[in-house]
């Protein structure tokens, strides 16, 4: 029979009298349901009882610190599959590859901010993009025309080959004197840009946002832009 | 212990069929030194387009050449209103 190591062990309640030597390693035997897969294994420094635990994260015991991946690598979620080929080691559609947020700076075409004010963030999940944006009228903001787009986002979305499908954007324009109105867009395939933000229908141009659509804009009237599309 | 700002181009990419470059701008607050809190700041450089930052100007220079521009001008010009 081959050679066996085998290292010091012993239920919680041994382990909690017993204080072993720096660099000592131990097993706690007894599985209960916060220790994996079966048992804790402790790290002695010479000087606490029991041990220093190594656990992965459990529910009476989380981590106490940030899991860090490399570069490129993610969480591969089980697939359930049957087959060996659906294995979730070798489907990328159980990869989470990525996650990021952050700020961007939308620019919102033919209009002047002036001293109102703009924001935009997003959140990045796998290649999913989600962006919430939009300005604020101050005293001093204009339009110069109609805002035909809006810029600057912070990821350029896909472009597929042969596909005239489009990411749906949502505005709210709120006119703090009376009702709020809704609009819609969309993010230009292949582009960091949203295009033709407008209310209702919208077609050769229509019922793009203005100095007087959907209303006419005064100070503290505002318009937020939310809505998600896949990144290239 | 002073704190100190400061903003750094900490990713730049290229993507997309018309070489779009996208920058990750990292904000930082340093310690004496060592970063104690860092946010993101995004943008997209199109075809056609500038940056104030010297990296990307290379880049620019680099991938956006006029055929590359003419290419995406045509793109979006295909589609436009709907």
């Amino acid at each position: 029979m081959a050679n066996r190591l085998q290292h010091l062990r012993g239920s919680e309640a041994e382990h909690s009298t017993f204080t072993g030597a720096k660099g000592e390693i131990s097993l706690v035997t007894d599985t209960s349901s916060d220790r994996i897969p079966t048992g804790e294994v402790r790290i002695h420094d010479g000087t606490t009882a029991g041990g220093l635990p190594l656990t992965l994260g459990t529910t009476s015991k989380p981590l106490t610190n940030n899991i860090v991946l490399g570069s490129g690598v993610g969480i591969n979620f089980n697939n359930y599959g049957s087959e060996d080929s659906n294995s979730a080691t070798t489907v990328g559609s159980n990869l989470l590859d990525d996650y990021e947020e952050g700020t961007f700076t939308p620019t919102f075409a033919n209009f002047n901010t002036g001293n109102g004010s703009i924001f935009g963030i997003y959140r990045k999940i796998g290649d999913m993009v989600t962006i919430y944006c939009g300005f604020t009228l101050g005293s001093t903001s204009s339009f110069l025309g109609t805002m035909d787009t809006i810029g600057g986002l912070p990821f350029t979305a896909i472009s597929p080959t042969g596909s005239n499908i489009e990411n749906n954007i949502f505005c709210l324009m709120k006119d703090v004197d009376s009702a709020s109105h809704h609009g819609f867009a969309r993010v230009q395939r292949g582009a960091a840009t949203i295009a033709y933000p407008h209310i209702d229908s919208f077609e050769g141009g229509s019922n793009l946002i203005s100095s007087s659509t959907p209303f006419t804009w005064t100070t503290n009237d505002n318009m937020t832009v939310f809505g998600q599309y896949l990144a290239s | 212990m002073p704190l100190t700002k400061q903003t750094i181009t900490d990713k730049i990419e290229i993507v997309g069929q018309y070489n779009h470059i996208q920058v990750r701008e990292a904000i930082q607050v340093l310690e004496d030194g060592q970063v104690i809190s860092q946010s993101y700041h995004r943008y997209v450089v199109a075809p056609g387009e500038t940056s104030n930052d010297a990296k990307v100007q290379a880049i620019i220079a680099a991938v956006h050449t006029p055929d590359v521009i003419a290419a995406y001008q045509q793109h979006l010009q295909e589609q436009s209103e709907v």
